[in-house]
């Protein structure tokens, strides 16, 4: 069974994106959730996982921040990071992207956006 | 300030429309502060705009409107709905909101920052004139939004062309 970290201040957020991750086809999925980047850099260094999705704007530790943690870390670099915020528009999502990120999704999510963005990477996740 | 104002009205009915549709299958129609007075109780959240420009964002809507959009997220039955998800869920929308608000309003290339979203106390509210406010309806439920910002011109400056 493979799994998928989400990170998100917001339980409604962290919701709605494991129900369109569900909805998409990943519902065998082991789903672990987290309310900030530190919660969720835990998380990824405890179990292999193989897909991380993440809000920007969370306290504690911020998307951009847990962004730069996975890509320096050598057992982390090639984890996909899908970013999903209310904060990006082109020349946010292109830094990001720069900065490693696997996509970057606008808020509100749906699975359609999703599932065109994580084709490339779908048939892995679902094992 | 009118060109701001038509701006700001235009694009805040789309992005609301927008965000409430997607959120939680509900359309907004553009109402008058008469439509909204409810003798039910609103939450209030509100969120801050850090870059470019310094504003302030609330969002105010019934308490009634947000158990029901709860209801529908999570499936919920009535006496399921705890108070820590209808705050959760308009802390949401506000974040969502004022994203695709300042994306609408900013040219591509203009990066902008926002911080968290909070629910906003009785002494929060923004009770002075704002610069901006509208008044809308979601399944007959009031939906205001206020906007106050440092620097108007500042932000009229910045639109997109």
């Amino acid at each position: 069974m493979k799994r998928i970290v989400i990170a998100d201040d917001s339980g409604t957020a962290r919701m709605m994106i494991r129900r369109c991750l569900e909805i998409i086809g990943l519902q065998d999925a082991t789903f672990e959730e987290a309310e900030n980047g530190r919660e969720a850099l835990a998380l990824v260094k405890k179990t292999a996982t193989d897909l991380l999705v993440s809000d920007l704007n969370m306290p504690i530790m911020d998307g951009e921040a847990l962004l730069q943690w996975v890509k320096a870390s050598p057992k982390l670099v090639d984890l996909p990071v899908l970013i999903i915020t209310s904060a990006g528009n082109p020349a946010k999502s292109e830094q990001l992207r720069e900065m490693g990120a696997f996509a970057v999704i606008n808020k509100p999510i749906n699975p359609a956006i999703l599932s065109e963005v994580l084709a490339p990477l779908l048939d892995n996740v679902k094992g | 300030m009118e060109r701001l104002q038509a701006v700001l009205q235009e694009k805040l009915t789309e992005v609301l429309d927008e965000t409430f549709g997607s959120m939680a299958f509900l359309g907004v129609c553009e109402a008058s502060a008469a439509d909204c007075a409810t003798a039910g109780s609103l939450r209030e959240a509100q969120l801050l705009v850090t870059e470019p420009v310094l504003m302030e964002l609330h969002l105010a809507t019934s308490e009634a409107l947000l158990r029901q959009m709860v209801e529908t997220l999570y499936n919920f039955d009535a006496d399921q709905i705890e108070e820590h998800l209808i705050n959760d869920l308009l802390a949401e929308i506000l974040n969502t909101l004022a994203g695709r608000l300042m994306t609408a309003l900013l040219p591509e290339q203009q990066t902008f920052a926002l911080s968290l979203p909070e629910l906003a106390s009785e002494e929060e509210r923004l009770d002075d004139k704002p610069l901006f406010e509208a008044f809308y309806l979601a399944d007959d439920e009031p939906v205001i939004v206020r906007l106050q910002a440092s620097g108007p011109q500042a932000l009229l400056n910045l639109l997109q062309p």
